[in-house]
């Protein structure tokens, strides 16, 4: 064992401590086991969040009931935060204004729906989560 | 456990992208081209086509399979050399050190899937155009909302994403962290006489000083990155030693400005600035015409693209139609003196953000102060120079509101730029003008 440890120069020490270090900064061994733990959709949903910023979850739910053929829909954020038409790559902003997904609604600010030209009566409401909406204009 | 062995084997086909074709078994170019001169030819080699593919309509698969199939098989006729060149115990801790500097890295990406505001809004955006399989002209998209933005970057994030084993979104910007930490090894490796243990703590604390998981999704380290790049060859071409590989060089040199046109807007006015440099300091005529030429078509062709393709009325930001100087009160002495003292304020700021900013000023005096004696680096001063001419022009002509222009915008275009001062320090270095 001594024969051993003594094959391991000291610079080699060095490498390996200031590796240590780095693998420390980068949370190397905290993120190898959050990444065991939770599933890459777990992760995705944990950054998003189900209905609050993103609403990815809530989105994503809707997605896949609602909209998979379409692929389309106008998402309207009371949240100070980009878009979250990139979150899925296949779906397009419905300028149309058809399916109407809101998220993060404020009731003191419901003033935004009608800045945007939208009248909610002329559309059906279909789903609700907290404070996420989902819309189907009226045929 | 599935998706750390993705990780990994993500990192494996980045190496193998980026050590053939082009190595010293397959090709002669000199003996004395070093294994770095191979990983940047093969990496630029392998955007540049990308980019080509990028206007075309081949899909991101194909082009895949055509590019994997013959390092793959150039791997097999090869293995015995590599195998032996894995076992080489020179530079065995540098190698490893990239290794696992990727996988923290890259680990790190995987656990932080967040966008920065401009991935999110502007960036994924794009990738997302690409990943559906639309090529740069078709606009018809409306995934792409921001077509005056280059999209080299996005069209590289798609491709690595599409062709991952994981088939993640996030698998694609690993690729911007592993030029990113290439081009950090490539700054490095620039410095003579110096062990691997100095190396690997160079290296470790430019990752410390510039790497920031904010800027997910952004293009700031590609671009950062082929700056670097772009960089050492235009040193390796001002080195009177280089002459025999000269051309090689400067094909590098080229594709490298190529490519920054691409990335982002301000990418043109790099390139520019290095053209303008190359100008000046050179006296090769031939090269002078070929990189003004070509240089002057990609620039031309963006334009074009953007105004006839695209019918976009701006371009880098600045409609192409209103007159700025129009705007009388811009020019007003106070409100160019409040201007001027904000960027200088928030040029401060940004320098606490990342360190790598304060050294590459740090950089700049020191060359300065050493000019007479470390006169090769005269170029990198002038596009010291001309940068914070650029920089400052910015802010001074701005449409957008002011401070929020300068607070979001100012400490990403001063780091891309970061990296390739260090070049400065490394001169000095080399010239024994001060000792680490």
């Amino acid at each position: 064992m001594i024969y051993y440890l003594k094959l391991i120069k000291k610079t080699n020490l060095y490498i390996i401590f200031l590796i240590l270090v780095i693998a420390h900064f980068t949370s190397f061994f905290t993120n190898i086991y959050t990444i065991h733990k939770r599933d890459y959709d777990e992760r995705i949903l944990r950054t998003y969040d189900y209905c609050t910023k993103y609403s990815y979850g809530y989105i994503n739910k809707i997605y896949s009931q609602y909209l998979r053929k379409i692929k389309k829909v106008y998402i309207i954020n009371f949240e100070p935060v980009p878009e979250s038409y990139g979150l899925f790559h296949e779906l397009k902003k419905d300028d149309s204004k058809t399916n109407i997904i809101i998220i993060n609604y404020k009731k003191e600010r419901k003033d935004l729906i009608n800045q945007l030209n939208i009248d909610l009566k002329e559309y059906n409401l279909i789903d609700n989560d907290e404070q996420c909406y989902y819309y189907q204009k009226i045929k | 456990m599935i998706e750390l062995l993705q990780i990994f084997l993500q990192l494996v086909l980045f190496l193998l992208f980026s050590y053939f074709p082009f190595n010293k078994y397959t090709t002669s170019i000199s003996s004395t081209f070093s294994n770095e001169d191979y990983f940047s030819l093969n990496i630029l080699n392998l955007i540049f086509f990308l980019l080509i593919i990028s206007f075309l309509n081949i899909s991101l698969k194909t082009s895949f399979i055509f590019f994997f199939l013959i390092n793959t098989i150039l791997l097999i006729l090869n293995l015995k050399n590599i195998i032996l060149e894995i076992k080489n115990k020179k530079n065995i801790f540098l190698k490893l050190f990239f290794f696992l500097i990727c996988i923290f890295l890259f680990v790190n990406q995987a656990q932080n899937l967040q966008l920065g505001y401009d991935g999110l809004q502007i960036w994924k955006l794009k990738t997302n155009n690409f990943y559906n399989g639309y090529n740069y002209f078709e606009s018809a998209s409306q995934y792409d909302l921001v077509k005056q933005y280059p999209h080299l970057g996005s069209f590289l994030w798609a491709y690595f994403w599409e062709n991952s084993i994981g088939n993640k979104e996030y698998f694609g910007r690993l690729f911007h962290i592993y030029i990113y930490i290439f081009s950090l090894f490539l700054l490095v490796s620039s410095l003579k006489k110096i062990d691997e243990i100095k190396k690997i703590i160079l290296i470790s604390l430019l990752i410390f000083f510039s790497y920031d998981i904010e800027l997910n999704g952004y293009q700031e380290y590609l671009i950062f990155s082929l700056l670097i790049i772009a960089t050492r060859f235009l040193l390796k071409i001002t080195n009177k030693e280089n002459r025999q590989k000269n051309l090689f060089y400067f094909y590098m040199f080229v594709i490298s400005l190529i490519l920054i046109c691409y990335v982002k807007n301000e990418g043109i006015f790099y390139s520019a600035f290095f053209c303008i440099i190359f100008i000046f300091f050179k006296k090769l005529y031939s090269k002078k015409i070929i990189l003004v030429s070509i240089l002057t078509f990609v620039i031309i062709l963006q334009f074009y693209i953007s105004k006839n393709v695209h019918n976009l009325d701006n371009s880098f930001q600045f409609s192409l139609n209103d007159n700025i100087f129009n705007n009388q009160n811009l020019f007003s002495f106070t409100e160019i003196f409040y201007r001027i003292s904000m960027t200088i304020f928030y040029s401060v700021h940004a320098m606490f953000k990342y360190p790598i900013i304060l050294i590459s000023f740090f950089a700049v005096l020191l060359s300065a102060y050493n000019i007479r004696k470390s006169k090769e680096n005269m170029p990198l001063l002038f596009f010291f120079f001309l940068n914070i001419i650029f920089i400052f022009s910015i802010y001074i002509v701005t449409p957008f509101p002011f401070e929020w222009h300068l607070q979001t915008s100012i400490k990403r275009l001063y780091l891309q730029t970061s990296g390739l001062y260090i070049f400065l320090i490394i001169n000095i270095i080399n010239k024994k003008l001060i000792k680490i």
